[in-house]
This record gives C-alpha cells, sequence and structure tokens, in this order.
C-alpha cells in the first residue's frame, strides 16, 4: 500500500495533461437533444415483464448451445450458455429462434423465461464506508481473475465485447487504463444518466479494475459537455480515494469510439500488423498496446458484483429521439422486449410512421420487430419520424469524407472499389478500419449511404475469407491425405521389396549352405569310402 | 417501411450538398467576371448566357438519350459551371456558333460519354477549349483591344459575333485595328523573332492590359472558395508555386515571376480549372503531385510550345496521370 500511495502522489502532482487531438470527425449540435432536458428525472427503475428472451449468441455473433432444458428452473444469474447468465428468476419455457436486436431483423436461438412473481426486487446499490470498501474491493481484487467470468461483464458501450476478455489478452500487463465516459452521440445519455445518479458506485468499480488490472494509470475521459456529471464523479473519486485522474476532453464525434478515445487520451494511433501485405493487413488491438478500455456503465456493473455478487443482468437504457413522448433513462432487465420498455415508460409509438431504432441516430438502426429483446449492447431506443430518403447522386470526389474520417481513410475511394467488388484493393484501403461512424456519410453532398456500402463490403469480406480459409484448410486437408496414401503405398513397396530381400538373401544364405553341406557330405562319403 | 441504418435526419448539422457547392464556385468566380467585363471585354457576359444556356440544353437532350431522369442531372449546376469556365476561357469575339460547337463537345465528349458527372476522367471545360483551339485556331487567337474597342459600338462587335464568318469583309472590321495580341502572345512573337523584351515596358504592358487585375479578381474569388472549404489549398498552392519556381528558374523572357504568375488564365485555372474534384488526384499528397504537374507543363507549353497559353493542355495531360499518381499514392500507404 505505501508504494502505490507513494505513486498515488506523484500521480497527483503531475497536472493533467491536455487531451491529444483526432483526425477528422464532426461536431454535432447537441442542443436539441432530448435527454438533456430530462435528466434530472434520473433513473426509472423498470418492473420485471412477465417473459424474458435471452438470445444465445456471443460477440461475434455466433450460436452457442444452451446448457439449460426446458421446463428447468433458473435463478438470476446461473449461467445458462458460455458467458450468458440468466438475469431473473423462474422458469425456461421453450427454447426457440426470436427476434433480436439486429439491421437485418434475423432470429436467433433464444431461450425464452417465464418469470416468477416473488422475484426479489433491485434493492439499490449500497455504499460502504471508504475504509470497508477498500477492503471489499482488496479481498475481491486477491481473487482469481477468472471468478470475474460469475459476473458475465461485458462492455456496456454498444459493442458488447467480454471485458473479462479483453483484460486476460493484454499479455505483456496493462499500463494504462481508460474509462471511458464518453458519449459522443447526440440523444445517448445513459452513461451521464449513471454518472449523476450513483457516481460512488462508479468510482468504486473503478478502483476494483484498477486493483484488479494492476495499472500504472488510469485516466477517467468525460467530455466537456458534462460538466455537472465530472464534478459528482470527481467528488466521488476522492471521497474514496480513488487511483484515477479525470481528464476532460472536446465533444467531437466520435471520441467515445475504442480506436479515437485511445487517440485522444494516449495520442497514440493502433498501427497496422503486417503493414507492408494487402492480405494479412490488420489492425492491433488495444490491448497489444497494454491499453484497456472500459465503460463507464462496466465498471458500475463490477461494483454491483463485488458489493453483492451480482452478474451483469440489467443496464441503463436512453428512450430518446423526436418521436419519443416520455424521454427518460431506465434501468432494463435484459431479455425485455422493447414493446415492453415503450409501454411501461408510456412511449409507445401512436401512429405507424413512428420509426422505433436501437442505437444512437448514428451508429443504430431500425428496428423490424419491437419484440426484440434489450441486451447489453442496447445503449438507446430512439423513436424518430418517417424517413424521407435522400436519392443518391454521382460521387464528385469532393473529398470531403476523407476529411472527416476519424481513423484516416479514404472514403471515397473505398466506395468506388466496394461498389465493384474489388475485396483486395479494399483491403489495402483498411477497410477493416472502418469503425462505422458515419461521419462520412453527414458530409456527403451527394448523399452517398458510404456506411452502408462499407458494412455490406466488410461482411462480404469477412464471408469470403472465411470461404477462403475453409477451402484452404479442405485443400491442406486433400493434400495430407494425398500425401498419407503415399507415404503408405511407399511403405507398403518398401516393405514388400525389404522382404523380398530378406528371402533372397535367405535363399542365397541358404543354397552356399547346402552347397557346403552337400560338399560336406560328398566328402565325408569319399573319406569313409576310402577308410 | 424503409430501414435506414444511418439516421441523417435525427442529426443536426449543416451541410452541403452538390448543388450549393456548384453555387458557391459560381459565385466566387463573379468578381473575376466583372473584371474581365471591364478590362476585356463586355461581350464576356453574352458569351457566358450562351455557353450556360446551351450546356443545359445539350446536358438535358443527353440524359434524355442515356434514359436518366432529366431534372436530377442537370440541377446539381455541374454543367452550368463548366460553361461559365469555358466561356471565360476563350476569346470574347469568338462567334457565336463556334462556342456552341465548344459547348456541345464539352458536355457530350467531355462529360456525357463516360457517364455523366463523376466518371469523366478530363475536366469538360478544357476538353471543349481544346477541341476550339485546334479547330478554329484563327478566332480562338483573336483578342479584342479593350481601348481600342471605343471606335466602335458594342452592338456593332455583337453583330459581327452573330455572323457567321467573323473575318467577312462585309462587316467592314478593321480588325487589325481593334485587335491586339495579348501579353503572353506578344512575348512568343518577340521571342520568335529573336528580340528581347525590355523589362519595364513589359511589366508597363502586362499591366495595362488588364490581366493582372483579372488575375487578382481570380485570385479573390478562389481564396473565398477556400475560406468556405469548397476547395483545399493543395491544388491551387501547388499549381502556383511550381510555376512560378519554374518561371524563376528557368525563364529566358525578360518578365519578373511575379507578373507571368498573374498572367493568362493561371489564376482561373489554379483555382476553379484544377480544383475540379472529379478529375483531380483523391489524396491530399496526390493532389500536390497533380498541381505542380499542371504547374510545370504549363509553364513549358508557355515556353518551349506552339500555343502562347498553356494551361488547357496542361490540365487535360495531368488529368491523365490522375489514375497513375492515385495507383502509386495507394501503394505508398493511405495517409491523407
Amino acid at each position: 500500500m505505501r508504494v502505490r500511495n507513494a505513486w498515488r502522489k506523484q500521480f497527483s502532482a503531475e497536472k493533467p495533461r491536455a487531451p491529444f487531438s483526432f483526425h477528422g470527425g464532426l461536431k454535432l449540435d447537441t442542443s436539441k437533444r432530448a435527454l438533456t432536458r430530462f435528466n434530472s428525472t434520473g433513473i426509472k427503475e423498470l418492473p420485471l415483464p412477465a417473459k424474458l428472451v435471452v438470445p444465445l449468441i456471443d460477440y461475434h455473433k455466433n450460436n452457442i448451445e444452451p446448457l439449460v432444458n426446458i421446463q428447468q428452473t433458473v435463478s438470476r444469474g446461473q449461467i445458462i450458455a458460455p458467458g450468458i447468465i440468466s438475469p431473473a428468476y423462474g422458469t425456461v419455457s421453450v427454447i426457440e429462434p426470436c427476434e433480436f436486436i439486429h439491421p437485418g431483423g434475423l432470429s436467433v436461438n433464444s431461450v425464452v423465461i417465464d418469470t416468477h412473481a416473488n422475484n426479489s426486487e433491485n434493492p439499490p446499490v449500497s455504499i460502504p464506508s471508504a475504509k470497508a470498501a477498500q477492503a471489499m474491493i482488496n479481498s475481491f481484487a486477491e481473487q482469481p481473475i477468472e471468478t470475474l467470468e460469475q459476473a458475465a461483464l461485458v462492455g456496456l458501450g454498444g459493442a458488447g465485447f467480454p471485458t473479462l476478455h479483453k483484460i486476460k489478452s493484454a499479455n505483456n500487463g496493462i499500463h494504462t487504463l481508460i474509462i471511458n465516459a464518453a458519449e459522443c452521440e447526440p440523444e445517448i445519455a445513459c452513461d451521464e444518466a449513471l454518472m449523476l445518479a450513483e457516481p460512488e458506485a462508479i468510482a468504486l468499480g473503478i478502483e476494483t479494475l484498477v486493483q484488479l488490472t494492476q495499472c500504472q494509470q488510469c485516466i477517467i475521459a468525460i467530455e466537456d459537455s458534462k460538466p455537472l456529471a465530472q464534478q459528482q464523479l470527481s467528488e466521488a473519486i476522492n471521497t474514496f480515494d480513488v487511483n484515477a485522474a479525470i481528464m476532460t476532453i472536446p465533444t467531437r464525434y466520435p471520441t467515445g469510439a475504442e480506436t479515437t478515445l485511445i487517440e485522444v487520451v494516449t495520442g497514440k494511433r493502433l498501427a497496422y500488423r503486417n503493414a507492408n501485405s494487402p492480405t494479412t493487413k490488420s489492425q492491433t488491438t488495444p490491448s497489444e498496446h497494454g491499453i484497456v478500455c472500459i465503460n463507464i456503465g462496466t465498471a458500475h456493473a463490477l461494483w454491483q458484483m463485488v458489493e453483492r455478487n451480482q452478474a451483469l443482468d440489467s443496464r441503463v437504457v436512453s428512450l430518446g429521439g423526436s418521436n419519443m413522448r416520455n424521454p427518460c433513462n431506465v434501468r432494463v432487465r435484459f431479455g425485455t422486449p422493447v414493446n415492453f420498455v415503450l409501454s411501461a415508460t408510456d412511449n409507445t409509438p401512436d401512429n405507424a410512421h413512428t420509426r422505433i431504432r436501437a442505437g444512437g441516430p448514428l451508429s443504430g438502426f431500425d428496428l423490424h420487430s419491437l419484440n426484440a429483446p434489450i441486451t447489453a449492447n442496447t445503449n438507446c431506443i430512439l423513436a424518430e419520424a418517417a424517413f424521407i430518403e435522400t436519392p443518391a447522386q454521382p460521387c464528385i470526389r469532393c473529398g470531403q469524407c476523407a476529411d472527416v474520417c476519424p481513423v484516416k481513410l479514404l472514403p471515397q475511394q473505398l466506395h468506388w472499389y466496394a461498389q465493384s467488388e474489388d475485396h483486395d484493393k479494399c483491403a489495402q484501403l483498411n477497410l477493416a478500419a472502418c469503425i462505422e461512424c458515419g461521419c462520412c456519410d453527414l458530409v456527403c453532398p451527394a448523399s452517398i449511404k458510404l456506411t452502408e456500402t462499407f458494412r455490406y463490403a466488410k461482411s462480404t469480406a469477412r464471408f469470403l475469407s472465411e470461404q477462403n480459409q475453409k477451402a484452404d484448410e479442405a485443400e491442406q486437408r486433400f493434400k495430407n491425405r494425398e500425401e498419407r496414401l503415399k507415404q503408405r503405398e511407399a511403405d507398403r513397396k518398401a516393405a514388400i521389396e525389404k522382404r523380398k530381400q530378406a528371402v533372397k538373401s535367405q535363399d542365397k544364405k541358404t543354397n552356399t549352405d547346402r552347397i557346403k553341406a552337400a560338399l560336406e557330405r560328398a566328402r565325408t562319403k569319399q573319406k569313409s569310402s576310402k577308410d | 417501411m424503409l430501414k435506414p441504418i444511418l439516421d441523417t435526419q435525427a442529426v443536426s448539422l449543416k451541410t452541403l450538398n452538390t448543388q450549393h457547392i456548384m453555387l458557391w464556385v459560381l459565385a466566387a468566380l463573379l468578381p473575376g467576371v466583372f473584371v474581365y467585363a471591364w478590362f476585356i471585354s463586355p461581350l464576356v457576359f453574352f458569351n457566358i448566357a450562351l455557353a450556360a444556356v446551351l450546356a443545359v440544353v445539350f446536358e438535358a437532350l443527353a440524359l434524355y438519350w442515356r434514359g436518366q431522369a432529366i431534372h436530377g442531372g442537370v440541377q446539381d449546376g455541374s454543367i452550368v459551371v463548366a460553361a461559365v469556365l469555358l466561356a471565360l476561357a476563350v476569346p470574347p469575339l469568338l462567334p457565336f456558333w463556334q462556342l456552341a460547337v465548344g459547348v456541345f463537345i464539352m458536355v457530350m465528349l467531355g462529360k456525357q460519354v463516360y457517364g455523366g458527372l463523376g466518371n469523366n476522367p478530363f475536366n469538360p471545360a478544357m476538353v471543349g477549349y481544346a477541341a476550339l483551339l485546334v479547330s478554329f485556331p484563327q478566332t480562338m487567337t483573336l483578342w479584342s483591344a479593350p481601348d481600342l474597342l471605343n471606335q466602335l459600338t458594342l452592338g456593332h462587335l455583337l453583330n459581327a459575333k452573330l455572323s457567321l464568318d467573323l473575318l467577312n469583309p462585309n462587316l467592314l472590321i478593321d480588325w487589325d485595328g481593334i485587335t491586339r495580341a495579348t501579353p503572353l502572345e506578344h512575348l512568343r512573337t518577340l521571342k520568335m523573332q529573336g528580340l528581347s523584351v525590355d523589362q519595364n515596358l513589359a511589366q508597363q504592358q502586362f499591366i495595362s492590359s488588364g490581366w493582372v487585375w483579372t488575375n487578382l479578381a481570380f485570385l479573390l474569388g478562389g481564396l473565398l472558395l477556400l475560406y468556405r472549404r469548397i476547395i483545399q489549398w493543395h491544388i491551387p498552392a501547388s499549381v502556383i508555386l511550381s510555376f512560378a519556381l519554374c518561371s524563376l528558374l528557368f525563364s529566358a523572357q525578360n518578365v519578373p515571376w511575379y507578373l507571368s504568375v498573374f498572367s493568362g488564365a493561371l489564376m482561373l485555372g489554379a483555382f476553379f480549372i484544377a480544383t475540379d474534384p472529379v478529375t483531380a488526384a483523391s489524396s491530399n499528397r496526390g493532389r500536390l503531385v497533380f498541381g505542380a504537374g499542371i504547374g510545370a507543363l504549363c509553364f513549358i507549353i508557355r515556353e518551349f510550345g506552339g500555343y502562347p497559353e498553356g494551361f488547357a493542355f496542361a490540365v487535360l495531360l495531368m488529368n491523365l496521370c490522375v489514375p497513375l499518381i492515385d495507383h502509386i499514392d495507394m501503394h505508398w500507404g493511405t495517409s491523407a
């Protein structure tokens, strides 16, 4: 503890470093945000619906097998599939394909849980004294990190990457822990609401993360548009003496994206691996650089795990958009269908023209069905007016897209090659590095849907590379088999040859022996006849 | 129901569309056009109007033939900008039907044969200009001298312009009396005769001819475009710098580099013609190379070529190199 304290002094003595900048980006108008006006209402607790739907997919959208059966009773926090827990106490009524939140409106195998009436309420997080909290955190940090698996922690920023995997994949240790409290998209305010409502729990969650990762420095990045939230959090950090520094960063979309936030905080751009080879080029992950970026909601969920051993089974969702009657932030249990969330907050769309979207106006998409359940990735539900489509005009190569691209791509060139399905050229131009922020779409004077083309091209490229890999594997298998057969044939021939040789040599041997024996016999005969 | 991925309506952000960009370019051309009309010839207004109307008609016709939406294709305004640039590039006295031929070639062979806006490899206005220059060399180099025009009324000239043959003796115009070589042509003739130019005289001639002022006005318009971020600095800066550097180092003529930079069509070309994004290189690094190539080629054609002004050919030649520049640039990495 003494060493840590010494370091802490040194750290706090240092002036808070100014944030770095990043290429491109956009200053979006956040003044019309519905939720800035309604944040004073805090976070509403949503009642538990009678039915919860838990999609059985992992981060890579691969299906996973359930570990429970139909009619089985599950408790809250029980693992029902690898990496997935039951969000409530209830009975598994059916396991069948259900719609989930997906831009294409796909269905996926899901566990449907009928919740029991006597479910325990979600008590508010209790905040112990600083000393007690430190003791709790110390004892938690002493456990092996694998115990975190029970918490089913995933990033609550929108991508839903498993947190444990993030921490574990940093082989060379973690020197910088970045806590992402920057919500750059207008309309999303769930993190801000959480910071205003429960800053102490967040501060303690951050301290737990610092202890778990053994990082050298921890920086909390908050946008300058949330001064009140920043003040609340900074007070909580002082109260509990958390080893973290707050950095105020300019509000510029998309600072909240992982790659851009790392650039803003550390000034580092994630390098490319195999930069000279277009086929194997890929971006390095933050963990390889000893940097881990964790959302503020995830830190809050971690404190729930420390304090009452409660796994991550709910999240704060922002309800916003121009057609949302009662914009608010609600805490929603995972698996709750979107239409339940809307009806419970008196937001059921009153006309057919209202579009319900999942995610922010830039990163989100329209929902095909309101039966889709809320998951850890759903940070926002928007109700927007009917969409008026502006037809795309031809590209005049003005280059504004390249000027705003935060990852320094050439969107118009990429668009050209993506349309002609030239995947090699796309890979050469680093299509995989695109973070799909949508800045290029917003500035394009010809209203070309660039991001949509890129999403499609990326998924096609992924599909093709998987196919190629499969074909390569099959080819390798075939070659191995050929090799094996050839070897076997050669072995067989060699064995025959060997035996032949053996027989021959044996024959030779026996022949000479026989001749010798015959001669011997003849000699003895002669001798005996002479005698 | 449509399912947009990106809800651009839900985000408030002021952005320009293609039409706005073209309108800004036209607005930025205005100071140059007025100074041109004042010093060189007011007939330029007639040329601009004629070229613009014909360009829109031809464009609509081409879109109709191609089975495209006529309204959507014409309303972006790109063809009007190209028409104005062509009208500014040709001599004001060019007969109307020759200008019409130029506009036709510009729309059809410069733009529509490739598939319309965004697909043409060459700058359409410069395609039209080059076609006119090689087809009608006599009238394309006939520049009226503004201070000598007083002898004739504007109506008189317009009448001449509308006639089929400018040099028809029935027009009773003494062309030798009212036309004069542009400073660049003058220099060229002197050079071919093996005479050297007195520097002071050359300077006086350059300034009095009004071309310097016209160029300054186009520079002003170009700076407006830069300020409005319609164009980036890379192309104009590299065109002007490379041209200035070439004339500073290699010019055999006695004209100081700072005057030759403001002569001919250099400012109009550097800010309005070379910056056409469709036919320029796509990355900033590529644009620097593209602009430098134009500046150098323009100098080479002026100094050693067969034409007094070489901007059009310089642009067309560098348009040819754009795919190569983009390709090399991509292999050197993609930093913009």
